[in-house]
């Protein structure tokens, strides 16, 4: 059975360029295009592992991953958060909340795939 | 002595004798059986050894042709793991590609467009600097941009990326943070269509873990320059027409 990945991204650009990029992996790729959705579809779905964008409206990505570590439900789910700039604030605020692992936009297929699979055990 | 007291003496000392030499015959004879049986067993151990010696040869020979085909094996699989690298990055740049086309193509609203155009720049590219122009005439009015003010670029000239680039209808890229304009712009992008340029995007500084454009920004850039074209001329067509 197929790993279920759940995108969070306003930005349909990217959330089309990286549902190919893991449908390539096999993987079953879920979006949403806001925190809220995000945190929403996080419990409804369960996926194996979450891409959260940072900078996003109604619920920004930090916001969304301090809402997904309070749930019983998806507190152990794997996040890696996709970030614009690789500032140390937003970097250690995502570590602080409990991020596994980030990525730079524009993000590098190779590395994102990696780290997908690293945190999937695979 | 008497005489057979002698002669009982001499008897007893030669059957003694006799009784010693037969005994010694005896013992040579299972002696020399023991040695022909060692000599059969030396030679049957021999025969062993060299039938082991040529075994172990074998085997040898055996482990050297299956390391030659481990390494080969290994070597294959190598190029495979390579080939699956390079075939999985290529996919991921059609990905890339075919998402920019996408966005651009998903609207007929002019706004829409620009928008794409912007979320390409940032997300694919990696700039958060940029200026969308519409050529207006022998004009060029701000009509987009993201991190950087168009008032506050000062009079634009022909030598400048920008003019180059809607005077050449190609986009001009500054390879190296010395090559860009006086405005500080890396790349300028005409959107052109049936050889007039409609508008022309000027991306700035790149994103500060982006340390130069890559060979897959330049085909985004040739992509812009047609498909953004196609884009915001039906985007004017469709706000020409009117509301259906």
């Amino acid at each position: 059975m197929s790993k279920k990945i759940l995108l969070v991204d306003d930005s349909n650009t990217v959330l089309l360029m990286e549902k190919m990029i893991l449908s390539h992996g096999r993987y079953d790729v879920l979006t949403a295009r806001n925190g809220v959705e995000g945190v929403e579809r996080a419990r409804t779905e369960r996926p194996d592992l979450i891409l959260l964008d940072v900078m996003m409206p109604q619920m920004n990505g930090l916001d969304a991953l301090a809402a997904i570590r309070a749930h019983d439900d998806t507190r152990a789910i794997p996040v890696i958060m996709v970030t614009t700039r690789s500032e140390a604030d937003s970097l250690e605020a995502g570590f602080a909340r409990g991020c596994n692992d980030y990525v730079t936009k524009p993000v590098n297929s190779s590395e994102l795939l990696a780290k997908v699979r690293n945190l999937l055990g695979e | 002595m008497s005489s057979d007291r002698k002669n009982g003496y001499v008897t007893h000392v030669r059957d003694n004798t006799r009784k010693y030499i037969e005994e010694l015959l005896r013992e040579n004879a299972r002696l020399r059986g023991a040695a022909e049986g060692a000599t059969c067993e030396r030679d049957d151990l021999r025969r062993q050894v060299d039938e082991l010696r040529a075994d172990l040869g074998r085997r040898e020979q055996q482990h050297t042709r299956l390391l030659d085909l481990l390494g080969a094996a290994e070597h294959t699989s190598r190029e495979f793991e390579d080939r699956f690298v390079e075939v999985e990055h290529q996919n991921a740049n059609l990905a890339m590609l075919y998402a920019a086309s996408y966005q651009l193509h998903a609207t007929v609203r002019r706004a829409e467009v620009l928008l794409a155009i912007q979320e390409i720049v940032i997300n694919l590219i990696g700039s958060e600097e940029l200026i969308i122009f519409a050529v207006s005439g022998d004009g060029l009015d701000p009509v987009a941009s993201v991190g950087v003010e168009p008032h506050q670029l000062a009079r634009l000239g022909d030598d400048d990326l920008i003019g180059r680039a809607l005077a050449e209808g190609t986009p001009i890229i500054a390879d190296h943070p010395d090559q860009r304009d006086r405005h500080g712009v890396t790349a300028s992008i005409p959107l052109v269509i049936a050889g007039r340029a409609l508008a022309v995007i000027a991306i700035f500084q790149l994103l500060p873990q982006k340390p130069a454009l890559e060979p897959l920004d330049r085909e985004l850039f040739d992509l812009l320059a047609t498909h953004a074209a196609t884009a915001l001329y039906c985007a004017d067509l469709h706000d020409r027409r009117g509301p259906a």
